[in-house]
């Protein structure tokens, strides 16, 4: 379908290529199901598994192979292919099939059998179901993400909703008015620094961005001169979507599923996390004379435009277009040109992640080569700092300076 | 009474209606909002950043920094980076 806009006396017309392939995100949720009928086909434990194998082995493949896709929509358009409908009901369709998925997923980890399956899940199987619901959970997490930034409350209640699987609820106070305001900044729990492996940046992250979100409601109910032990605390409200979904889980199921419901919100958040790492790993805003930090640019973030991870996850790694412009809808990111890039999509990048050696082999000279070899302009770890400053000189900061 | 604007994602604060959720009773002058106070929109922009609604014009990204068509393509992002620092300052 092509979008029309009529600006100054012209008519610009844009057609979408990648207007129906949004649907493939909510059909995401329908993993663990499809499972069902992998296992019922082969018998084999290790189609339990196939989460897992989905996103760090197809998708890293489907990127590789299916290539880049820079195509932007005319700056005329965006506000047109804003107000499209169509695009938000896409995420919106998520949402019911994220919670049907996982009282599947439930119901065969609380012992439960089906045509095809006729023994209750072994304690291997149900560990693989975990895993291949976390990977919903965590993709959940970035359909949340998307919803969480939109003006409309509805679509920020939405966003709860989809956080409810992790419970991750705090993530769209911290993630708005925490990440995005002090995004690529030492204080920024959420901004890998350069040194830092994905190991030691979850436990910074996760619970920075707690304390953060913490500290962001308690402000904003000082301000009220109101106590923030209440329920219009956004913190409290979302998270108690994850205690009548978690409850009633477990109500229904028994108290066997608690452990795999832990082991697949950890699953989720990870991947969320892991995203977090590699999207700003090393970038710095610098300080200004007036003790602000410069303003977000493309300069900030690493961006992808493998198509792969792009449709899965809404554009997200259109990241730099996002930072500048967070409420805008994800159909309507741009791919900055200047930008920096990573070598493939977010899922492999996730893949490299996990062998420090391997991802600083990869991406240290990318950050070097992005600041000019000027060390002092990035977000060093202060754990690395001198181990760095003797590799690559502390640098000067002059470049930005001249 | 006057109206403040986000320059980022146009979020408007009416000073007659103040915003009540954030913290700022209706009539609360716009002087009176902490000078750090972010957006509850986008979260981009501080409320120093904000700017009197007859004055605006156009989102200050769109109109400055992206314009993505009609920039040359394929440039190294350390270069660009630095343009654009040197015009913030």
């Amino acid at each position: 379908m092509t979008i029309q806009a009529h600006v100054d006396g012209v008519d610009i017309q844009w057609r979408d290529r990648k207007r129906y392939l949004w649907i493939v995100g909510a059909l995401v949720p329908l993993i663990p199901v499809g499972m069902w009928g992998l296992y019922a086909w082969t018998g084999s434990d290790l189609a339990w598994y196939f989460g897992p194998f989905f996103v760090f082995v197809l998708i890293p493949i489907a990127d590789l192979l299916a290539g880049i896709d820079p195509d932007n929509p005319p700056d005329e358009v965006i506000e047109a292919l804003e107000e499209d409908r169509y695009y938000r009901w896409v995420t919106y369709a998520f949402i019911p099939v994220q919670i049907a998925g996982l009282i599947w997923g439930a119901y065969l980890l609380g012992g439960g059998t089906l045509p095809g399956i006729d023994d209750p899940l072994t304690v291997v199987q149900k560990i693989g179901l975990a895993l291949g619901l976390g990977m919903v959970a965590g993709i959940g997490i970035n359909t949340a993400h998307e919803l969480g930034h939109k003006k409309e409350e509805y679509e920020r209640w939405f966003a709860r909703v989809a956080l409810a699987q992790t419970f991750y609820g705090h993530f769209f106070i911290e993630h708005n008015r925490g990440h995005h305001v002090r995004v690529a900044t030492p204080e920024d729990p959420a901004s890998g620094r350069l040194g830092e492996t994905v190991w030691e940046f979850m436990p910074r992250t996760m619970w920075g961005s707690l304390t953060s979100a913490w500290g962001l409601e308690k402000k904003r109910f000082e301000r009220q001169k109101k106590s923030h032990w209440s329920l219009k605390n956004d913190l409290f409200n979302a998270w108690m979507f994850s205690v009548v979904l978690w409850g009633g889980l477990t109500i229904a199921f028994g108290p066997e599923i608690l452990p795999y419901l832990v082991l697949q919100a950890i699953t989720g958040i990870w991947l969320l996390e892991s995203v977090n790492y590699l999207e700003h790993y090393g970038m710095k805003r610098q300080k200004l004379e007036s003790g602000r930090y410069e303003r977000v640019n493309p300069s900030h973030s690493w961006n992808s435009n493998n198509i792969g991870t792009n449709v899965l996850l809404y554009h997200l790694q259109r990241h730099s277009d996002h930072h500048a412009n967070p409420t805008r809808r994800y159909q309507a990111l741009r791919d900055f040109k200047e930008a920096p890039v990573l070598p493939t999509g977010y899922a492999g990048m996730i893949v490299l992640s996990w062998v420090p050696q391997i991802w600083r082999s990869v991406m240290d000279k990318r950050v070097m080569r992005h600041y000019e070899g000027d060390l002092s302009l990035a977000n060093v770890h202060p754990r690395t700092a001198a181990k760095y400053a003797r590799k690559y000189g502390a640098g000067s900061g002059e470049k930005v300076a001249a | 009474m006057s109206q403040f604007i986000c320059p980022n994602c146009e979020y408007v604060y009416d000073e007659d209606k103040g915003d009540p959720r954030e913290g700022w009773p209706a009539g609360t002058p716009f002087a009176e909002v902490d000078a750090d106070w972010t957006c509850p929109d986008c979260g981009v922009r501080e409320q120093v950043d904000f700017v009197p609604i007859e004055e605006f014009e156009h989102n200050d990204q769109d109109g400055n920094v992206i314009a993505a068509e009609t920039r040359a393509t394929a440039q190294e992002g350390s270069a660009a980076e630095t343009r654009n620092l040197k015009e913030q300052k």
